[in-house]
């Protein structure tokens, strides 16, 4: 139980860390694709172009989503959540997810991630050249995807740890049963010693054993009170006493 | 002889199991590490792919405008661009198809070259789609792409990323894993005691204590019968020998007494001899039946340690994240700057522990430690169940006060357990159970609190902490109801204003206490409470990295401190102990003047933990050093109440102190201005109490 709970701990809080190391790479991978693009803008914004009438932006974002095959399709929305560019024409028309406005204001200016559904999302906030921030840009990314992936990490850690487990409980039980063993054999011999009754009478195991000076005091002593008050009692009920 | 065998035995047997349990954890460790760099080295590849597809796709679109591929304008600053956005890479360079460099940007690394122009490099543009391995060349790890237009192709793109970005990954891993490690390690010898050595250690020790009072002549009935043994057959047959004697002489003495009952003419004439015997029987040896308990269950005191350890890590668990927490919740506050506000909930939570203490005392009194720690337990599990919940920042503090009420609860009443239940020539050694559970709740907990919250969240990790104060409750109810009679145990009481006054007059009292122990607990809190946790994120680094900082200090205490109480055996020994220890914990604060790093934290955290495990048992053994005649006239009770109770009050003043020197001076500053001061402190107390002596010694 000891071995088992040691294990099934450190694999529990090492899958975390993994987790958390993993997340933190993907979103680092994401966020890369999404700087350039923010630079992009900016060079266009520098030029005197609206945010939301960026005509190279859309076949610029169609060639990063390319770029990498985790990405499902890239979202620009500016700061009231209205959806201003997406690599999915469909997308363009419907609210953005409430899950990711919120995310964005919550996370200020740092990078932020939402969750819905099957897709996950890494985002930035997107500052003009005054740094200003006039909106937000998310990755989606398939999160079955992901999960996948951790998924595959769990299960190793999970066979490491049951196969550790296992080889632990039995090399401690071994170990224990050795140590249990010998105690037993010296616990047995002054059993057989107590039965006995005799400090004198005691077997050569029991004599030799980690127990025999206490267990020849305790029988010397248990014996020698035993005799004195069953002299006393022989003397009162015989009418005399020694 | 055989007490020394069967303590050996109880070693071997938790040496065992302890040493296997290492082993598995440490083999879990090894290949868990392998499993994760196996399976994050790609995802970083890939991260240097996405941006090498991002580079790719311009050259494409710049060919297919009609630029020609060898002119390509502006291509050093694009990557000039890519590192930095991502730092990590170290060199780009493109080449055309014969491995000649055409564009690059910083400096190639050694075999650069070569590696372009290999005929195993160049294969790869035959290969468009392909995403080869990322290859080592000197210190970088390049990941090559090709560059091909729908009619021909162009050349090759390459991406160094610095290998020491990868190993420093590697390295965090690998410290995360070693702190899982050292965490389920003290958790497995929590659990390990808890289920086994309590009783086995009970048993053996019993088996060891029967065989004792048989050869010393103690045929006494045990007070309550001590349960169910490991040993059970020869323990019965043991017991059976001593009871069969005790009886045997109640036997005799009932005789005696019926004898004595006749009429003096018809009693038997052995009868006066017979009452001799007995009365030279008792002398020799002890028949009858205990009368203390604590002589009687030796499992008693040990079993206080498992729900105190569960109790105090829920605490622990909220340590290295709490000002990030607390940060997160902030609401403005008319009057009161934020860096105060951060700092609120922890102080708050000392204070209420600090002014708490006498009056849990005296309610643990009255109502026994079970009931003080099941109610202390049940408080704080709401507390954290609440501070999971909070919407803002006043919410929290309402919350944590909870959490210190329940806090002060348990820790004085489970305090109050260990000095009921050991026996008073034990008393010392008892409090190892006291200091150890909660030693081992600091080095755990804020570690895993760290990498809880990192992973799962705050508000799932404060849940987390509601849920082990329910499970210490569990655990609580084994506890037995009521206390032992209060022998020569004086009554508790409060201390009165007055008694705290002429405690704060006395040079001798304030000496220890404001020159030492307040100071220490300022800096604890102060510091490492709330300067270590907020700065750590100030340098973009993490709450696990906060926790793992945290858990140096525990480990270091759990190492030093019993080593240095140990050497506290003299007046004099025990002045140098504090006051050193004040000027070591000082300089960890004075050490950020050197760097402002993760390193120069951790060796500050080390400092500090080596000060606080010098002076901390020689601090209290001070007090009655020192207040010899206050502890005559009012009791050490009360000497001590007023002691531990400033002492608690540096506790709540840290965070403060630390929030105001934060809003003034800054992170760093602080930490330096709080360092400096308690090593003042330390080398005032060395001074005042070198006096002290001198005026001793000086003739009259």
């Amino acid at each position: 139980m000891v071995c088992g709970f040691a294990v099934g701990m450190a694999g529990l809080l090492n899958y975390f860390k993994y987790r958390a190391a993993a997340d933190r790479i993907l979103t680092d991978r994401l966020v890369v694709t999404g700087r350039l693009v923010e630079n992009s803008i900016q060079s266009s914004l520098a030029l005197g172009l609206q945010f939301a009438e960026i005509g190279t932006l859309p076949g610029m974002l169609d060639r990063e989503r390319a770029t990498d095959d985790l990405i499902l399709g890239i979202d620009i929305f500016d700061t009231e959540g209205r959806m201003l560019y997406s690599t999915d024409r469909l997308r363009a028309t419907r609210p953005v997810p409430a899950a990711w406005t919120a995310a964005a204001q919550l996370a200020g200016d740092a990078d932020w991630r939402a969750e819905e559904g099957h897709e996950g999302a890494a985002g930035i906030s997107l500052k003009n050249n005054f740094d200003l921030k006039i909106g937000y840009l998310a990755l989606r990314y398939s999160m079955d995807r992901v999960r996948e992936a951790h998924n595959a990490v769990a299960t190793e850690l999970t066979a490491l740890a049951l196969g550790i487990f296992a080889c632990a409980a039995t090399l401690s039980s071994l170990a224990l049963l050795w140590v249990m063993h010998r105690l037993g054999r010296n616990l047995q011999a002054v059993e057989q010693g107590l039965g006995q009754g005799e400090a004198a009478r005691l077997s050569a195991r029991a004599l030799r054993g980690p127990f025999s000076p206490a267990l020849r005091r305790f029988i010397e002593t248990t014996r020698r009170a035993e005799a004195e008050i069953g002299e006393l009692r022989a003397g009162l009920g015989n009418g005399s006493s020694s | 002889m055989n007490a020394g065998y069967l303590r050996g035995v109880y070693l071997r047997l938790a040496g065992v199991v302890t040493l296997a349990v290492m082993m598995a954890l440490a083999l879990n460790a090894y290949l868990s590490q392998r499993t994760f760099e196996r399976a994050l080295a790609p995802e970083v590849a890939k991260k240097v792919i996405s941006v090498g597809g991002s580079i790719r796709s311009l050259v494409l679109r710049a060919v297919e405008s009609g630029v020609p591929f060898e002119e390509l304008y502006g291509v050093t600053e694009g990557f000039e661009e890519v590192h930095d956005e991502a730092p990590e890479v170290a060199y780009l360079a493109i080449t055309d198809t014969h491995g000649k460099v055409l564009h690059e940007r910083m400096r190639a690394p050694v075999g650069a070259r070569a590696y372009f122009g290999a005929e195993r490099t160049l294969d790869l543009l035959r290969k468009p789609d392909a995403v080869p391995p990322p290859v080592r060349l000197g210190n970088l790890y390049m990941v090559t792409l090709p560059i091909v237009a729908p009619d021909k192709p162009l050349g090759l793109l390459h991406i160094g990323v610095d290998v020491r970005f990868v190993n420093a990954m590697v390295l965090d891993m690998l410290l995360d894993v070693i702190v899982v490690l050292v965490v389920s390690l003290f958790f497995t010898l929590e659990l390990l005691h808890f289920i086994a050595g309590v009783k086995l250690d009970a048993s053996l020790r019993t088996l060891g204590e029967t065989f004792a009072r048989g050869a010393e002549g103690d045929f006494r009935t045990p007070y309550q019968a001590t349960g169910e043994q490991a040993f059970g057959s020869l323990m019965e047959l043991l017991q059976a020998t001593l009871a069969r004697v005790n009886q045997a002489f109640a036997a005799l003495a009932q005789a005696v007494d019926d004898g004595r009952r006749v009429p003096a003419h018809e009693r038997a004439p052995a009868l006066s001899q017979a009452q001799a015997g007995l009365v030279s029987l008792g002398q020799r040896y002890r028949f009858g039946r205990e009368s203390d308990p604590r002589e009687a269950d030796p499992t008693l005191l040990a079993k206080v340690r498992a729900p105190l350890f569960v109790f105090i890590l829920a605490e622990e668990l909220t340590r290295s994240f709490l000002p990030a927490y607390v940060h997160k919740l902030l609401i403005p506050l008319p009057g009161i700057s934020p860096q105060l506000v951060l700092g609120l909930p922890i102080a708050l939570f000392m204070l209420i522990v600090a002014i708490g203490q006498p009056f849990f005392g005296l309610w643990c009194e009255r109502l026994g430690h079970r009931r003080t720690m099941l109610i202390g337990g049940a408080v704080a599990a709401i507390g954290f169940g609440g501070s999971a919940l909070a919407a803002n920042v006043l919410d929290l503090l309402a919350w944590r006060s909870l959490c210190g009420l329940g806090y002060g609860m348990v820790f004085v009443a489970a305090q109050a357990y260990v000095l009921d239940h050991a026996p008073p020539t034990q008393r010392a050694s008892s409090f190892a159970i006291f200091v150890g559970a909660i030693m081992a709740a600091g080095v755990c907990g804020p570690s895993i609190g760290g990498i809880l919250a990192d992973n799962i969240g705050m508000r799932p990790t404060f849940a987390l902490a509601a849920l082990l104060a329910l499970c210490s409750l569990v655990v609580m109810r084994g506890l037995p109801d009521g206390r032992p009679p209060a022998e020569n145990r004086p009554p508790m009481r409060v201390p009165t204003v007055s008694e705290i006054g002429t405690l704060l007059m006395n040079r001798n009292f304030m000496i220890v206490t404001g020159l030492a122990a307040m100071p220490a607990k300022i800096l604890l809190t102060g510091m490492c409470f709330y300067l270590v946790p907020l700065y750590v994120l100030t340098i973009e680094s993490t709450q696990a990295m906060s926790g793992r900082i945290l858990m140096t200090y525990g480990a270091v205490m759990v190492v030093v401190a019993p080593l240095t109480a140990a050497l506290a055996t003299t007046r004099e020994r025990m002045h140098w102990l504090v006051g050193g220890g004040l000027v070591v914990s000082g300089l960890g604060g004075a050490l950020l003047l050197a760097g402002a790093g993760i390193g120069w934290i951790f060796a500050a955290v080390v400092l500090v933990g080596i000060g606080q495990s010098l002076s901390i048992s020689a601090q209290s053994a001070l007090v009655a050093e020192h207040c010899l005649a206050e502890i005559a006239t009012m009791g050490d009770g009360i000497v001590y109440g007023v002691y531990r109770l400033l002492e608690r009050l540096g506790n709540a003043l840290g965070p403060m102190i630390a929030a105001a020197l934060v809003l003034f001076v800054g992170y760093r500053s602080s930490f330096v201005v709080i360092g400096c001061a308690v090593a003042l402190a330390g080398a005032a107390f060395l001074v005042a109490t070198r006096r002290e002596s001198a005026r001793a010694l000086a003739p009259v």
